[in-house]
């Protein structure tokens, strides 16, 4: 298992390498002037000249990229052109923010959406399952921002349960991250519990849950200990692309709740064509989501046995290799 | 030396669909004795996978209702049982092996554990160590390693699947084991090593037996009586010697026999029975046959039959109507009326 991880991470360092080559690319191609943005429009002849000499914009790409690069696998990953800061800096600043809002929000998802998909398919057609049903639906045709909008008015304006804004410095209280979690959750939240409602209905109908029953197995053993497991694979794969996303920045939460996480810092690079702080930002969301998927492949093969042949078939083929 | 262990009168099994009715199983009745194999043939869609779900009340939840009957399991009525009751005899005192190895065991837990949780569930005074030598005394009875249970199903083989499903069966040595077509997903000498396992262990642990199937062959050479199941009722039923030797049969068993190849005649295609079961949303008036018979008479299409018996030979046909009288002649009755 040790050498497959090992082996899947080291694939991950080409695929990086291809990102970052992609995004320096169109960075550099896309039309526009970056050095005007910084000098500014009244600037001279002599310190626009001197600016792009420089940020090294006079070399041809290819070098640029070099150089970039070189620079990276130092471990520097510049300064931000706009701030003059550190971009490292920049991101040790906004990734522990993008984490909580991450884990929080996919944790409660987990928490609160496995069992309404779980319940809502065992007793499906109830009340419950119609109920939860269209409560999923209102949630998925929900805007996010209006949801978040709303929370924010009635919350934070009206009751005052919550602080409406967050504090620039540092990582807020518990109270900060409440209205934001719930925002972020409610959208994957739908998909989640379609998905653990679809899967288990197909499980609780398969042949050994029948095998289960007649064995004389409660009910509660037959979902928790016969189904659970089996409906499980669909749902790890959601959560594990959901959370790769939200490693990219919950985009809308960040800007409505002013959570200045990994998605605003990479929206406002982009925006200013701050090409180092726009390349650290992909970097790390790259790196992110690969050992997600990383960690939901090997996860699938402690989910399902059957795939843990798969994987041996891996080994004997990589070792063969080996061998040539 | 027989006592009836099993007996279900009179049973309707109803699905009810949207928009239809499904009458599955109407006015079975069915009787199975101690230590019997009872054969229960037909063709599919003839209600015999809803009969054995029946016994066990594992019909699906919301859609198969029993309607009418009763099934009564040692003097307890299953109809009227609870749900919490019949847990306790599912696996222990009855139990099934399912007509699909190959999707009857769950693909994530290793087969001895799905052995020893039927042991956990009903012999609740027994150690670890007991169930686990149980587990492994259970996998030898039907011929596998021990070693085995530390597979998971898909590291198993058909064969091997279909010999956990009836190690799983027959776990707590139910007193009476439904086996819904065991052999069917099997290649034909898979088929017969798995037979003479089962019959062996039947005897060895004396179980009765209701042995679902629609191979013929297989009933002559495991069952003590048999029973022919056409549109959720038993039209002939008997002991292995009136099915296979008497000489009056339900025109339904004539035809069944007609499509079994048969080596010493010299025919160039099977005789196949005319047309296709009745659709068991709307059967027909009467016996239900009669739409295929080849004897069929006018009575046929108005009343149903009642069974006719000659010793333990019982028919359900108007051909035989007269067949067991007082007089004890066997004629026929009907053909020149």
């Amino acid at each position: 298992m040790l050498r497959y991880i090992v082996r899947r991470l080291l694939i991950l360092i080409p695929i990086v390498i291809g990102i970052s080559f992609i995004v320096f690319a169109i960075l550099s191609f896309t039309p526009g002037d970056p050095v005007m943005n910084i000098v500014g429009n009244g600037a001279d002849e002599a310190t626009y000249e001197a600016k792009r000499e420089e940020l090294g914009l006079n070399d041809p790409f290819l070098v640029r990229y070099i150089n970039y690069m070189k620079n990276v696998f130092k471990g520097d990953l510049g300064k931000s052109w706009n701030y003059d800061t550190k971009v490292s800096g920049e991101l040790g600043r906004t990734i522990p923010k993008t984490l909580i809002l991450a884990i929080t929000s996919v944790g409660l998802m987990l928490l609160i959406g496995m069992p309404i998909g779980i319940i809502s398919a065992v007793k499906q057609y109830s009340i419950w399952d119609n109920l939860s049903m269209a409560a999923m639906l209102v949630l998925t045709s929900m805007p996010l921002f209006w949801l978040g909008l709303m929370l924010m008015l009635q919350f934070a304006v009206n009751i005052k349960w919550f602080p409406a804004a967050f504090p620039t410095e540092g990582l807020g209280t518990i109270k900060h991250w409440i209205l934001p979690t719930v925002t972020c959750m409610a959208s994957m939240m739908a998909a989640l519990v379609r998905t653990t409602r679809s899967t288990m209905l197909e499980v609780i109908r398969s042949d050994y849950i029948r095998t289960a029953q007649a064995k004389g197995a409660t009910e509660r053993s037959v979902i928790t200990r016969h189904a659970l497991r089996n409906a499980l694979l669909p749902v790890v794969t959601l959560v594990g692309l959901n959370f790769g996303l939200l490693m990219g920045g919950a985009l809308v939460t960040e800007k409505v709740f002013g959570i200045y996480g990994v998605g605003y810092l990479l929206v406002n690079a982009v925006t200013s064509r701050d090409v180092p702080l726009v390349m650290g930002s992909i970097l790390f969301v790259a790196t992110c989501i690969g050992v997600v998927n990383l960690f939901v492949d090997v996860l699938y093969v402690y989910i399902d046995p059957r795939l843990r042949s798969e994987y041996v078939k891996i080994k004997i083929k990589s070792s063969k290799k080996l061998q040539i | 030396m027989y006592d009836k262990l099993l007996e279900i009168n009179n049973l309707h099994v109803n699905y009810k669909t949207a928009d239809d009715v499904v009458y599955a199983v109407n006015g079975l009745n069915l009787s199975v004795r101690k230590g019997e194999t009872l054969g229960l043939v037909g063709e599919t869609g003839s209600g015999k996978t809803t009969v054995a779900l029946s016994i066990l009340k594992l019909l699906p939840e919301k859609i198969g209702f029993i309607s009418n009957g009763r099934i009564w399991f040692e003097s307890v009525d299953i109809t009227k049982t609870s749900e919490k009751e019949m847990r306790r005899v599912r696996g222990e005192q009855i139990s099934m092996i399912f007509q699909d190895p190959m999707t009857s065991l769950n693909p994530t837990i290793r087969v001895g554990e799905q052995i020893a949780e039927n042991l956990l569930l009903h012999k609740k005074d027994m150690t670890k160590k007991q169930i686990s030598d149980r587990v492994d005394e259970i996998l030898r009875l039907v011929g596998l390693t021990k070693e085995k249970k530390n597979d998971f199903p898909h590291q198993l083989s058909g064969g091997m699947k279909q010999r956990v499903v009836i190690a799983l069966a027959l776990a707590c040595e139910p007193k009476l084991l439904l086996a819904d077509e065991p052999t069917t997903a099997l290649d034909v000498t898979i088929q017969a090593q798995v037979l003479s396992m089962m019959h062996k262990l039947k005897e060895k642990l004396d179980t009765s037996m209701i042995l679902i199937t629609h191979d013929l062959g297989v009933v002559a050479n495991n069952c003590d009586r048999v029973a022919i199941m056409y549109a959720g009722q038993i039209i002939e039923e008997g002991n292995i010697r009136d099915i296979f030797t008497a000489k009056h049969h339900h025109p339904y068993t004539l035809g069944l026999f007609g499509s079994i190849p048969d080596m010493s005649k010299k025919t160039r295609r099977l005789a196949p029975i005319d047309g296709m079961m009745p659709d068991p949303t709307n059967l027909p008036d009467g016996c239900h046959f009669w739409p295929r018979c080849t004897d069929r008479m006018d009575v046929c299409k108005m009343c149903e039959p009642n069974p006719c018996y000659k010793d333990t030979h019982m028919i359900k046909c108007h051909l035989y109507k007269d067949l067991y009288n007082e007089r004890g002649k066997d004629y026929i009755v009907g053909k020149d009326e």
